[in-house]
């Protein structure tokens, strides 16, 4: 039997506003990611999608997304959904009562399929300490246990202690909560995993996101699907010593392979330290690739100072620098910039 | 640090050339083309390199000679008490240039990439400014800023742009940040600032939005509820309602089933004794239906009326008196006879036979005799000398034949008479051949000599043989004609006789037969004519006594007619009594089967009524049976179909208009609350976009604040730096201004002075002057002592040495000689490379 594990989808979330050209069409593909979602497990005859904690972006979804989102579960009557609140959605509820739509509370609940017992609980305050202790799995299911927070090494509210969960015969414990795909060993019968969210909607979502196929046949190996609409990437692109926009541009193409990916979604973070007398915006950089999707460029780059150079210059320029090197108060990135612009005001270069 | 000896293997215009270098004043008085300002540039390059290309000026250029010879060379000098030789080689390329550097012969990297920073402490910018200088650095036109001159080497190598101009751009930038006082604009942070307000503004009145939301999901919700609720009861009146159809269905099901049941009852006890089979009812239907057929059978057993009227006609004839098979024989063979006789008097002759009796009744003809003397005529039709050919002398020559016959019988003879000669003669060889020949030829003549003498006998023979033949032949044709006459025919040799004897004779034959038939046609006609009679009456006497009177051709053939009526008639009725007496007996058989069958019905008097009502009855039950099956059928289903088990509580039926009027109320009301929400969260999500700016906004704000932050600090830091950079040089710059100037001061013919802000000041009868009062050559000087000044700033103890490229260019003859003293009182304590082109500029 696969199993699918997906979880905070996040629908109505707001996106990041850097990607505001972009802002609308992503909110849409985070909305129809899920409808993508359930259709893909119709497609490969799974009968159960799990979604472990923050379906929605808030308590108070809005309509149009609640109703996309129980919409999507009645079309496919076929598949079971079992649905755990997460810390996003705690106070979720449907009035409706869907059959395939299965929920859990503060208290354990379990679903079994076969030989496959699924079982989950809602963390709150009432619970967040109790629930490792009133855990109680049958040895000889396969068990699966659905759980949204973050693991940690303490107790607490929205927290997951692995510790506490070890030798509860637990085979996969179905996470939610962090953003990105990642698996671990649990104990020597189980592992868990976090399936990420399915559609990243700023550059601190980058990367691929997915969801993770359990089988209970082969229930040691999980795989993580890819299934983004769109991957939001972010490279650094070093252009220390460029001193020219056709150049960084050429270091930026030569560096990362668009070609593969144009579809995707782009932070571009140019890094190192480029000479003073090299000028350029973001903006002019970003309109050299018509072709990509969206591309945001970051300009992470440090003016290249070197004060030895200015050591024994006793012009006005010398004593400028020297003078701002000598300010024990100052950072050494205020110092770069202070100098690189004293010394564009010097050379009368702009100095916006 | 002295220099000592510079050897140029190839640079610019000098080639090959060595200078030996002393302490103090080195002056070099050469005309233009020498190569001063070449090796000015040579010692400076040997130190830290040919300069880098700029817009107007490419050094590299000017160094590399126009000859193949390597550019490049050498420079020796003392410096910390070692002595060290900078080697140096120039190429097209800078990355390929050369530098090595030795001391005490052996090569050292002590002094880095660019000795000149570490022996002289400047790096090649400040050397120019300071260590090296020339007229061109030092002249000033009294439109320009002496003080911006001044300071040169405070500034870079843009002589028109200075720290006012570069604080001016940072105050400008900082004001477009945040203006000092208020002005119209209000400055970009500001502006961001406000920008975010109106942002948080709006987040505010979001989360209102937001806030106010949740009353309304809530009705909405409840709305939902209710239409859920509403739906349920509409789900459950319609069950009620639809459950209550079905029992009333199942009731309908059970009365259609009840009254089927009666009517089937009710036929049935219509037979008391039960409905008939089927197979009795058939069995029944065929004895009537046999009974009818033989009462038929038995009708049709009587003759017809026409027959009957037959019958009784014909027994008048043959009732009392019936001719058995022996009377009608011999009836049948009078009456042929009769006919016989009757149809023989009709004979007579033909109408050929009439005109040949008519023809030959006066003619006679012995036809025997003239067939004899035709035949003894055609006897005579022969050869009379057939041996003419072939006669008894044995030998004629009309035939080739036998001629060649003869010949071959005197050939034979010949050779035997030539065996018989050989076995004679045998030695008589040489006489054999004459023999042989003369044989072979008499042999060949010998039969043609017998043939000529035989023929002419012959013919004379054979004449009188044919003519004595030809009249014995002419007599008897003769006799022929005669006989022929009466019949007016007359014959020849060339006739055909057979035919023409035959036509005659054949004619006159039928003529002899024609006459005879004409002979007894006329007997016979009158004995059969009383013979006739005769039977006629014996044929008429026999039928009148059968009551049939009439010519005896019409009555024979009626009274056999009637008679084989009346014996067909008369079988035919004794047949049908014997068949009737059989059918009687088989209806009687039938009667009583059917007697039964009525008896045991009680069926009335309608047999086939009574068939026609029972089949209908049973096709009525069987088809009443059958709906009766299949309605208690479709009940069973229905049943189950319904899952009827027991009837509801209430058998009222409940009002689904109603409840649907208040579910679509319901519905209305919900639609509402949801377009309600749906232009909330339209409106909120368009502020969310807005409001989704926020952290952006507030980063472009917090990068505005630190760049005005950076561009505050770096005016402060810049001015600082200048403050710093005065204040090092200010004081120990304008005593030492001011003691250079001094030594100067016949020159300028006032004091000048310097103030603290490095502007120069003449002090003329107490009171400050512009210093562009000053001459060019004078102002030339003020900025040579300020480059001394400076100099003796940086250098307190070791002096570096002084590379003067003709500085004086604009000086007199009476400032030169002021200038010359302040040299060589400067050379006291420095090395000096002076260089003029011009004899009155030169200072040894």
């Amino acid at each position: 039997m696969k199993i699918i594990h997906a979880a905070d989808l996040h629908l109505g979330s707001k996106i990041e506003a850097k990607l505001k050209r972009i802002s609308e069409e992503r909110k849409m593909d985070v909305r129809n990611s899920f409808m993508r979602l359930a259709d893909y497990a119709e497609k490969q005859d799974i009968r159960i999608i799990l979604l472990s904690g923050d379906v929605f972006d808030s308590d108070r979804p809005f309509k149009k997304d609640k109703d996309t989102f129980y919409s999507v579960i009645k079309q496919h009557p076929n598949i079971d959904f079992l649905y755990l609140r997460g810390n996003h959605d705690t106070e979720e509820s449907y009035v409706e009562d869907i059959p395939n739509l299965k929920t859990f509370s503060n208290t354990w609940e379990t679903y079994t399929y076969d030989n496959v017992a699924i079982s989950g609980i809602e963390i709150s305050k009432e619970n967040y300490s109790s629930f490792y202790g009133t855990l109680n799995l049958d040895p000889n299911m396969i068990n699966i246990v659905m759980l949204h927070g973050q693991i940690s090494d303490s107790i607490g509210l929205d927290k997951i202690k692995l510790s506490k969960l070890r030798d509860k015969n637990i085979d996969y414990l179905a996470l939610g909560h962090i953003h990105s795909c990642s698996f671990g060993e649990l104990d020597n019968r189980g592992r868990y995993a976090y399936s990420g969210c399915l559609e990243g909607r700023g550059f601190d979502e980058s990367g691929p996101k997915g969801f993770i196929i359990f089988d209970s046949e082969n229930k040691d190996k999980q795989t993580f699907v890819p299934f983004a609409k769109r991957i939001i990437r972010e490279e650094d692109v070093d252009i220390s010593s460029l001193t020219s926009i056709p150049e960084i541009v050429k270091k930026i193409k030569d560096t990362v392979h668009f070609h593969d990916h144009h579809e995707d979604i782009y932070r571009i973070n140019l890094i190192g330290d480029v000479p003073a007398e090299t000028e350029f915006s973001e903006k002019d950089i970003e309109s050299n690739f018509p072709d990509v999707y969206f591309i945001n460029v970051k300009n992470l780059t440090k003016p290249l100072i070197d004060p030895e150079k200015y050591k024994n210059d006793l012009s006005l320029k010398g004593e400028f620098v020297r003078t701002v090197y000598s300010k024990e108060d100052l950072t050494d990135d205020e110092k770069r910039k202070i100098v690189s612009l004293g010394l564009k005001a010097l050379e009368g270069r702009e100095v916006k | 640090m002295k220099l000592l000896k510079a050897y140029i293997n190839a640079y610019g215009n000098i080639e090959e050339k060595e200078f030996d270098f002393s302490s103090g004043l080195n002056s070099i008085c050469e005309d233009n083309g020498y190569g001063k300002s070449t090796l000015a540039s040579f010692i400076r390059a040997s130190f830290y390199g040919l300069e880098k290309k700029t817009k107007n000026y490419f050094e590299r250029d000017r160094a590399l000679p126009y000859s193949k010879k390597p550019c490049g060379g050498y420079l020796i000098f003392e410096f910390n008490g070692k002595e060290y030789k900078i080697q140096r080689s120039f190429s097209k390329k800078a990355q390929e240039d050369e530098l090595h550097v030795f001391v005490n012969g052996i090569e050292t990297n002590e002094f880095g990439p660019v000795p000149g920073e570490t022996i002289f402490g400047l790096d090649l910018d400040s050397f120019n400014k300071t260590v090296f200088i020339n007229p061109i650095d030092l002249s000033l036109s009294t439109n320009e800023s002496l003080n911006a001159k001044m300071g040169h080497f405070v500034e870079d190598s843009k002589d028109s742009f200075d720290f006012e101009e570069a604080k001016e751009k940072l105050d400008k930038r900082k004001r477009e940040l945040k203006p000092i006082k208020s002005q119209d604009s209000k400055g970009l942070i500001a502006e961001k600032k406000i920008e975010i307000d109106d942002l948080d503004n709006k987040n505010k009145n979001l989360k209102s939005l937001r806030l106010a939301m949740g009353e309304k999901y809530e009705k909405e919700e409840k709305l939902n509820i209710f239409i859920q609720e509403m739906n349920k009861k509409l789900t459950d009146a319609s069950n009620h309602n639809a459950e209550l159809e079905a029992w009333d269905r199942y009731d309908e099901y059970n009365n259609t089933i009840q009254h089927a049941k009666n009517e089937i009852d009710g036929i049935r006890n219509k037979y008391p004794n039960g409905i008939p089979s089927k197979e009795e009812l058939a069995n029944f239907e065929l004895l009537l239906n046999q009974k009818d057929k033989k009462i038929f059978e038995r009708n049709a057993t009587n003759l017809s009326k026409h027959e009957e009227e037959e019958y009784s006609s014909l027994s008048s004839h043959f009732e009392d008196k019936t001719p058995n098979e022996e009377d009608l024989t011999k009836l049948k063979e009078t009456y042929n006879k009769y006919l016989s006789l009757k149809n023989q008097g009709e004979i007579s002759l033909d109408d050929s036979e009439k005109k040949l009796i008519e023809e030959y009744s006066d003619k006679t003809l012995d036809t025997e005799e003239l067939k004899k003397r035709i035949k003894d005529y055609q006897d005579l039709d022969y050869d009379p000398d057939p041996g003419f050919v072939g006669s008894d002398y044995g030998y004629y020559y009309s035939s080739p034949t036998r001629i060649i016959l003869y010949s071959l019988l005197g050939l034979v003879l010949g050779i035997l008479l030539i065996i018989v000669i050989v076995l004679t003669v045998k030695f008589a060889i040489e006489y054999v051949y004459w023999i042989v020949g003369a044989a072979v030829v008499f042999a060949c003549a010998l039969p043609a000599f017998v043939a000529w003498r035989g023929r002419k006998k012959e013919k004379e023979r054979h004449a009188s043989i044919v003519m004595e033949h030809d009249k014995k032949k002419f007599a008897t044709l003769e006799e022929i004609n005669n006989m022929l006459a009466p019949f007016g025919k007359t014959l020849s040799q060339a006739d055909n006789l057979d035919l023409e004897s035959f036509q005659i004779i054949n004619k006159y034959e039928t003529y002899c037969k024609a006459k005879d038939k004409e002979a007894k046609i006329l007997n016979d006609k009158k004995a059969s004519i009383d013979s006739l009679n005769n039977i006629k009456n014996s044929l008429g006497s026999y039928f009148s006594s059968f009551a049939y009177i009439g010519e005896i051709e019409d009555i024979y053939y009626t009274f056999f007619s009637d008679l084989e009526k009346y014996s067909s008639l008369l079988k035919k009725k004794l047949e049908n009594d014997n068949k009737r007496k059989s059918i009687d007996q088989e209806i009687e058989n039938i009667d009583r089967s059917i007697s039964s069958f009525r008896a045991k019905y009680n069926v009335g008097i309608d047999n086939k009524a009574f068939i026609q009502e029972c089949r209908d009855d049973r096709k009525t039950i069987d088809v009443k049976e059958k709906d009766l099956g299949s309605t208690e059928e479709k009940l069973k289903n229905y049943i189950s179909e319904k899952k009827l088990v027991t009837r509801p509580a209430s058998n009222e039926k409940v009002n689904v208009l109603e409840l649907t009027e208040e579910l679509s109320k319901l519905n209305k009301d919900y639609q509402t609350a949801a377009k309600d929400i749906d232009d909330s969260e339209r409106e909120i999500s368009s502020l969310e976009s807005e409001v989704e700016q926020l952290p952006l906004l507030n980063e472009e704000w917090k990068e505005l604040k630190d760049e005005h932050s950076i561009v505050s600090k770096t005016i402060t830091y810049l001015s600082e730096a200048e403050t710093n950079l005065k204040n090092r040089y200010i004081k120990p710059v304008k005593d030492k201004f001011d003691y250079y100037s001094s030594i100067l001061s016949e020159t300028f013919g006032k004091k000048v002075v310097m103030d603290a802000d490095f502007n120069i000041k003449i002090i003329e009868e107490g009171i400050e002057r512009d210093y562009h009062h000053l001459s060019s050559g004078q102002l030339t000087l003020c900025v040579f002592c300020y480059r001394l000044a400076i100099m003796d700033n940086i250098f307190p103890k070791d002096k570096p040495l002084l590379i003067l490229d003709d500085l004086f260019v604009n000086l007199d003859e009476k400032h030169l000689s002021l200038a010359k003293n302040l040299i060589d009182l400067l050379a006291k304590d420095r090395q000096i490379f002076y260089y003029t082109c011009h004899k009155s500029r030169d200072l040894e």
